[in-house]
């Protein structure tokens, strides 16, 4: 628990430093008055880039949460009397 | 638009809701064993009815209404709609399937075996649920109306009258496939139209910066206003009008409006020549809108502290999902919490997907279809576009299509909160439960927030769902979290917890709406709670907690251990959490996920 507990967070860390940053990053952008370009990377960049990335993301966590997963039933030796009694302890 | 093209895809819509409902209803019942067949839905399918129910009518219309009005700030919305499921996936998937917690007041009960925290989850389930109907109404009363010509209240009733007796009669049995076909209909009834537009756009001699501001009208536009609005002129402009203008009667004449506010009472008819640039909407408290800003990705539309507006979005919307009634319900017909992950996975791509499309009607309908900016229905944006860029039969057909879709919106997600609502209020809330005291829990489930809808008139609708979002971020992301993640949760912390995030962010919400403070840093915290109120309903959990540390439940570890650990390849008989095999209805259930501990 405490791996898939450190994973999560870490997955979450990473949606974080990806979208939750962005405000930040777009206050930087230089004045679309002066450069209009900069609106056009916020479309592409939440408009579109977004959802990929978010998928990407997911996938990465579940393929990580199932080895944790798989390391677990390994280690209660694939005995699930192993498991009933880790869960009536 | 054509109303007889319009009323035959809207019925369409509802008769193909209710035969695919009925048949989804036959298949089960022929299947021996209904809860096994609903445990061998595969991934997909499932994702599919997920990201049905979850497209509701604010991410049809709303979106592509607000980046119009707005601008690409309002990109955020959509982004965190589907970054919601993220969190989700993350932190709640997989350790709630296991938990065979069937509904969030469930999941009180069987993790802190606590009949007050219970009904405490309860009363914030039914709370987030009916904030969440209303703009789901509102969006049925503009859909119709605008395609049939019926007054507003007309559609807030129809929803009731299709989504009352479907809930019902039918419970939560074939609505998976129902789900899944809204989620076709409505990405189709986006993308056909999608690629028409775009053609039309193409081919436009003239097609104008999207980002031109301020944006004008491309041909000679007739607009009605439906109620009185303020219009601000930046630049001197001409305009034909027929009915009163800054308390003038005129009927047919033209008057040439001068730079500052003019007040155009409601039912006047203002045509402006092509070329006109577009007068700017005053909201009526006199703040400016944000039209000047359009473009940039910071304007905040029309508060005072953009960056804090948006993290306040943001706070709302990633953490919401997980804590929506109707979202948590269909995680249950997944078989088990790999299953689960799998299908978040999926739901992440679906969702995404059909958000690429909202924000290019948006665009649009900055361009095409400014005199919405001027009236204030930039909700029927995605609605009015296909009549005015591509016209002719193809231009109705095509808006019919759309209404279809956005008809299966409302529908979808009204029904799945109905049932959701319905399912708490009657065992939970009413005295002496039962599936006899389900229908009429399912009448008060709709009918209460019908009454507001109707009685209330307009709502800002786009923010009454930034504003369910935001109160399920600060009860049940907390309650969800720490009771997931975190040993030391007891049932007072729990309680206080969500008492004081849901309340504190509920009091907020009734204070924006009702209005007292509209200006400067104390309006932005209130109409923008999320980003204080999920803090504080963390803090008082944990603490609360804390104090009343010889309150933890004595079933914990057990908990603990059916959350994290995976299930078994071949499942015991029966597995943890699994719902007893055909019952009436899902929500007979008491306590399902009790477990050893019953």
């Amino acid at each position: 628990m405490r791996r898939q507990l450190a994973l999560s967070l870490k997955t979450f860390g990473m949606l974080v430093v990806l979208l939750g940053l962005l405000p930040l990053a777009f206050t930087a952008l230089p004045d679309p008055a002066v450069r209009p370009g900069g609106t056009l990377v916020v479309w592409a960049v939440l408009g579109v880039a977004a959802y990929p990335a978010l998928v990407v993301i997911g996938r990465w966590y579940v393929v990580r949460a199932e080895r944790v997963e798989g390391d677990t039933a390994d280690r209660a030796g694939g005995d699930t009397a192993d498991r009933a009694e880790g869960g009536r302890r | 638009m054509n109303q007889t093209y319009g009323i035959a895809a809207v019925s369409a819509a509802v008769v193909g809701t209710l035969v695919t409902g009925s048949a989804g209803l036959r298949i089960s019942r022929t299947t021996s064993d209904f809860y096994v067949a609903s445990r061998t839905v595969p991934p997909y399918l499932n994702a599919m009815a997920i990201s049905g129910e979850y497209l509701s009518a604010a991410s049809f219309l709303g979106i592509a209404g607000l980046v119009a009005a707005q601008g690409v700030e309002m990109l955020w919305f959509p982004v965190g709609y589907a970054a919601g499921y993220l969190v989700l996936l993350v932190f709640v998937a997989a350790p709630l399937r296991r938990s065979g917690a069937y509904t969030l007041p469930d999941f009180a009960d069987a993790r802190l075996e606590s009949r007050a925290a219970r009904r405490v989850a309860g009363v914030l389930v039914v709370g987030v649920g009916w904030l969440y109907l209303l703009p789901q109404l509102q969006g049925a009363g503009l859909t119709l109306g605008l395609v049939t010509g019926a007054p507003r209240w007309f559609g807030a009733l129809l929803v009731a009258v299709v989504v009352t007796p479907a809930v019902a009669a039918g419970g939560m049995r074939g609505i998976t496939f129902v789900q899944a076909f809204q989620y076709c209909l409505k990405v189709t009834a986006l993308l056909v139209p999608a690629v028409f537009l775009l053609l039309a756009w193409h081919g436009d001699p003239r097609p104008a910066e999207a980002l031109d501001e301020p944006p004008t009208f491309r041909r000679h536009t007739q607009v009605t206003v439906e109620t009185t609005v303020r219009l601000r002129v930046e630049t001197p402009l001409r305009a034909v009008a027929t009915g009163a203008v800054d308390g003038r009667r005129h009927d047919g004449d033209r008057l040439s409006l001068d730079p500052g506010v003019h007040e155009v009472r409601a039912g006047t008819t203002l045509r402006f020549p092509a070329g006109t640039p577009v007068p700017e909407r005053e909201p009526g408290d006199g703040r400016r809108a944000g039209a000047s800003s359009w473009a940039a990705p910071l304007s905040g539309g029309r508060d005072d502290h953009p960056l804090y507006t948006t993290y306040g979005l943001i706070f709302a919307t990633f953490l919401g999902t997980m804590g929506l009634p109707h979202v948590l319900v269909r995680f249950y017909t997944n078989p088990d919490g790999r299953a689960a992950r799998h299908t978040t996975v999926i739901v992440l791509a679906l969702v995404g997907g059909f958000y690429l499309l909202p924000p290019l009607y948006g665009l649009l309908g900055r361009i095409y279809a400014p005199d919405l900016l001027l009236t204030g229905t930039t909700d029927a944006a995605v609605l009015v576009l296909p009549e005015r860029l591509v016209g002719g039969t193809l231009g109705d057909l095509l808006g019919a299509l759309i209404a279809a879709g956005a008809c299966a919106a409302f529908l979808s997600t009204a029904s799945g909160l109905v049932l959701s609502v319905a399912g708490v209020l009657g065992q939970d809330l009413l005295p002496s439960p039962g599936v006899r005291h389900f229908r009429p829990a399912t009448l008060l489930a709709v009918a209460v927030p019908v009454t507001v809808s109707v009685a209330a008139g307009e709502l800002p609708v786009a923010h009454a769902v930034g504003l369910a979002f935001a109160v399920a971020a600060s009860s049940f992301c907390p309650l969800l979290l720490l009771g997931i993640w975190w040993r030391g949760l007891t049932a007072p912390g729990a309680i206080a917890g969500l008492l004081t995030g849901g309340g504190s962010a509920l009091t907020a919400v009734a204070l924006t709406i009702a209005g007292p403070v509209t200006d400067g840093w104390p309006h932005t915290l209130l109409a923008w709670p999320a980003v204080w109120s999920v803090p504080l309903g963390f803090l008082t959990m944990i603490l609360v907690s804390l104090a009343t540390r010889d309150r933890i439940p004595p079933g914990t570890e057990a908990a603990m251990a059916r959350l994290h650990l995976p299930e078994p390849p071949v499942p015991p008989n029966p597995p943890a959490g699994t719902r007893p095999p055909r019952s009436d209805h899902p929500m007979t259930i008491r306590r399902p996920g009790a477990g050893p501990r019953t």
